[in-house]
């Protein structure tokens, strides 16, 4: 095995839950508000229920296959030329899909480091991660669970300090267009939810796998109700506005201004988003490497981490010359690659397990 | 051509040789391999205009963009 490390079902769900909530957080409001207005809070309803169905398939899929993540599995199911060619495309998605978000943190950053080439903020980032990444599994861990109060509190402290300006009237009339508005809005967040896939490549390291199902399920849950009030908010603080606003927290953040003392607290979102992009990046950075590893039947993983990261880097650029041309991406194309990829695949490669009744022969001592 | 970005990624790729060698010339060939071959695609794509050259984002919107449109 290419992973030795072992962490804990409850860091694995504090790895999962910034990969899923980050980059909703920041344009997630506005994208969902573009097409469901105000019926935007039902919208992480809907399309977390891919998050449960890709939690589904992987814990399948791990009942079959303990101790293999889902490069292994694909070897075990197809055949080893078929699943090569797939394992590699595969990869490939992997790696753009980590390109586009170190572009998309490298554009949000851009916007307070205004002189700073993209490429020196996307290098900056993909360092931390790689030193991360070269630490293995449990440092991982270790670094979500100490970064996860420092996600969460700021927050919820700006949430408490713009309370006084909500009005809930913005919510109403509700649901006046139907519920399709609101199913319409949740299309480009599927895609983050089926990102919660990617416990294929942690549940093989949990030292309680009993426990790995029950943090996968809560952690979905947690980023439903996290992107629920989030949504709330954002609406009940700028009402018809908030399709408009790009990147809607940033805002709220802006309009907290309490006794001349408690301003200015976008830096704090600023703040959040770079932890959350860090462990974002670390954890999909982690999986191309160790698919990578895994589907070219290597004997360690660390040597490949820079030239990956060097790929990664060079991804984030090519053919997105543009913020617009970022954006353009990032509302289907990437979503459906997403679903694609995490969830739809990963699926028919359960279902044709199944069928054919394969499973790993070798039954496996739990660890822990 | 830039010659400038040239050279800045030879050396990239010189430090990076460095940096991974002593460890990676103890390993199997195939690691060895898998390494170049990374690091020499990170090498050739780095001499291109990447942002104007059409990538893989290029071919994933070209094959979703139609769904797009029909959700709308």
């Amino acid at each position: 095995m290419l992973e030795t490390g072992k962490i804990s079902a409850l860091q694995m769900g504090m790895i999962i839950y910034p990969v899923l909530v980050s980059t909703a957080m920041l344009g997630g409001p506005n994208v969902m508000a573009q097409a469901a207005r105000n019926d935007l809070w039902l919208t992480p309803f809907w399309s977390s229920l891919i998050g449960f169905l890709s939690v589904f398939i992987a814990i399948q899929l791990h009942k079959r296959f303990p101790g293999m993540t889902i490069i292994e599995q694909g070897k075990a199911i197809a055949g080893t030329v078929p699943s090569a060619i797939m394992g590699l495309l595969y990869l490939l998605v992997l790696l753009q899909v980590s390109g586009v978000i170190v572009r998309e943190y490298a554009d949000f950053i851009a916007i307070f480091l205004k002189e700073t080439p993209l490429s020196v903020i996307s290098s900056a980032l993909i360092v931390v991660c790689a030193f991360a990444v070269k630490g293995g599994v449990e440092v991982l861990g270790r670094t979500a669970q100490v970064f996860f109060p420092m996600f969460i509190v700021p927050l919820l402290l700006m949430i408490g300090l713009v309370f006084p300006a909500l009005d809930p009237g913005n919510l109403f009339p509700v649901l006046d267009r139907g519920l399709l508005p609101s199913i319409k809005g949740a299309i480009t967040p599927l895609g983050w939810y089926s990102e919660v896939f990617l416990i294929s490549y942690l549940l093989p390291v949990l030292a309680n796998r009993p426990q790995g199902t029950k943090a996968a399920v809560w952690t979905v849950a947690g980023a439903m109700i996290t992107m629920t009030i989030v949504n709330l908010v954002t609406l009940f603080l700028m009402g018809d506005a908030l399709p408009n606003i790009l990147f809607p927290i940033m805002d709220t953040a802006r309009y907290v201004s309490i006794a001349d003392f408690f301003e200015n607290m976008e830096s704090a979102v600023m703040a959040i988003w770079v932890i959350g992009a860090f462990i974002k990046v670390s954890m999909f950075y982690y999986a191309t490497v160790l698919g990578t590893a895994q589907c070219l039947n290597l004997t360690c993983y660390q040597p490949l981490i820079w030239p990956i990261g060097f790929l990664i880097v060079l991804f984030s650029f090519w053919g997105i010359p543009s913020f617009a041309e970022l954006g353009a991406i990032t509302l289907i194309a990437i979503p459906a690659i997403l679903a694609w990829s995490f969830c739809f695949w990963p699926g028919c490669l359960l279902l044709y397990a199944i069928v054919r009744g394969k499973r790993s022969k070798a039954k496996e001592v739990p660890s822990g | 051509m830039k010659w400038g970005l040239v050279a800045g990624m030879s050396a990239l790729v010189c430090i990076l040789f460095a940096i991974e060698w002593p460890r990676l010339s103890r390993l199997p060939r195939r690691d060895k391999m898998t390494f170049i071959a990374l690091v020499f695609i990170g090498w050739v794509l780095s001499m291109f205009d990447l942002p104007n050259l059409p990538g893989p984002t290029t071919m994933i919107n070209e094959i979703f963009e139609p769904l797009g449109h029909y959700l709308e």
